[in-house]
């Protein structure tokens, strides 16, 4: 049987945060014509790639009925609003960021 | 819900800097739900692996009357939170590959939802209203390796109410980044007050730092007022986020990648439950 192609197989070595390795090989299979199998580490090739799991970096806090917007903070309970996050380690971008009703 | 009609803005507008700020004027009138932005870039001849299209946008603005941002936020930040807004990413077409084009979209929403007759933007309460784009390729990759240089392209749709059903709003929801730093370890506590111009939704707090677990760099959030006399949210960040995520309906990142053995990818995905790398044939003939 000459195939004639070349087969990827990829997998998950391990997973650090947002960050996952993989491993990746080449298999080329034997033919009819003498080709022996052979494998070699991959470089560059091409694969799919699907990811479940949170979005990474991201929390939000809804201060209202996200349809009614009952309970939204007004301005007056706002003055002497505050946040108050606790570093643990060095490094993240951090953003805070207003999701806020503009009047007409 | 009136028809909602899809204006297209700018479609596929090549830009020829590979660094620059893009000013798009919106129509002087129009009540407009949302905005959609595509980005599109070409691959250069090397792969540029281990990249997040998304970095190329520092910022993305909608500027009211030359000086009033009702939009601010980054690039990687806007992904995270449509991907929340909407429970989904939006649609992406993201590879790897050579000297093929990817793209990436984001929205702005300035109501609940398309087509909410009581919150969008009404144009024609402003003299001007600007979108503003901040970009440099280069926060992708090296220009003219990875990706070719004035490839970037810029579509932009307008989810607008039909001209004669133009709603009343009584505001519009917009998206502000009001205090950036970068953490330094700790326990340290970082407090900082809320805005407090006007009424508030929502808050978005992102702490991003490639391979590092979730909840390392910022362990607890207390959100509260009266030097927390009164506390709104007191908790863990893993604990926040698993009632963040509780309703996210795709939780999936797809991709094509160029592959290599012992090569990492670093995602806007955490907490990573199930990762499925398939190989394709050496053609990589349908990606």
């Amino acid at each position: 049987m000459a195939y004639g192609k070349v087969f990827t197989l990829a997998s998950c070595n391990s997973i650090t945060g947002n960050t996952v390795t993989l491993a990746a090989m080449t298999v080329t299979p034997a033919d009819a014509a003498g080709t022996a199998w052979a494998n070699a580490a991959a470089s560059l090739v091409a694969a799919d790639l699907q990811v479940s799991g949170d979005i990474h970096g991201l929390l939000y806090f809804p201060f209202g009925d996200p349809d009614t917007l009952d309970g939204v903070l007004q301005p007056a309970d706002l003055k002497s609003a505050e946040i108050k996050l606790t570093d643990g380690g060095a490094g993240a971008a951090v953003a805070l960021i207003a999701e806020e009703i503009f009047g007409y | 819900m009136p028809r909602m009609e899809i204006v297209q803005l700018m479609n596929r507008e090549a830009q020829t800097s590979d660094t620059a700020v893009l000013r798009k004027d919106l129509p002087i009138s129009g009540c407009v739900s949302a905005i959609d932005i595509g980005i599109r870039i070409t691959n250069a001849a090397t792969a540029p692996t281990d990249k997040e299209i998304s970095d190329i946008l520092n910022h993305v603005g909608l500027v009211c009357n030359g000086t009033d941002y009702r939009v601010w936020v980054k690039g990687p930040d806007l992904l995270r939170i449509n991907w929340k807004q909407l429970k989904r990413p939006m649609n992406n077409a993201l590879t790897e590959k050579a000297s093929t084009a990817q793209e990436q979209w984001y929205r702005l929403q300035f109501g609940r939802y398309i087509g909410d007759t009581q919150l969008g933007l009404d144009l024609s309460k402003f003299n001007n209203v600007q979108l503003q784009l901040d970009y440099a390729l280069s926060n992708f990759g090296t220009v003219g390796t990875h990706v070719t240089t004035a490839t970037f392209t810029v579509t932009v749709l307008l989810h607008q109410f039909p001209i004669n059903q133009r709603p009343a709003f009584r505001g519009m929801i917009g998206l502000r980044e009001f205090w950036t730093y970068t953490t330094v370890g700790g326990p340290v506590d970082k407090v900082q007050s809320l805005p407090s111009q006007n009424t508030l939704k929502g808050l978005f707090v992102m702490a991003r730092e490639d391979t590092i677990a979730e909840g390392t760099d910022i362990t607890d959030i207390k959100i509260g007022k009266d030097l927390f006399a009164t506390v709104w949210y007191d908790g863990k960040w893993y604990n926040f986020q698993q009632a963040c995520n509780e309703d996210i309906l795709d939780p999936s990142l797809r991709m094509t990648l160029a592959l290599s053995d012992a090569s990492t990818r670093s995602l806007p995905v955490a907490n990573i439950r199930k990762v499925i790398v398939a190989g394709m044939d050496s053609t990589g003939a349908y990606s």
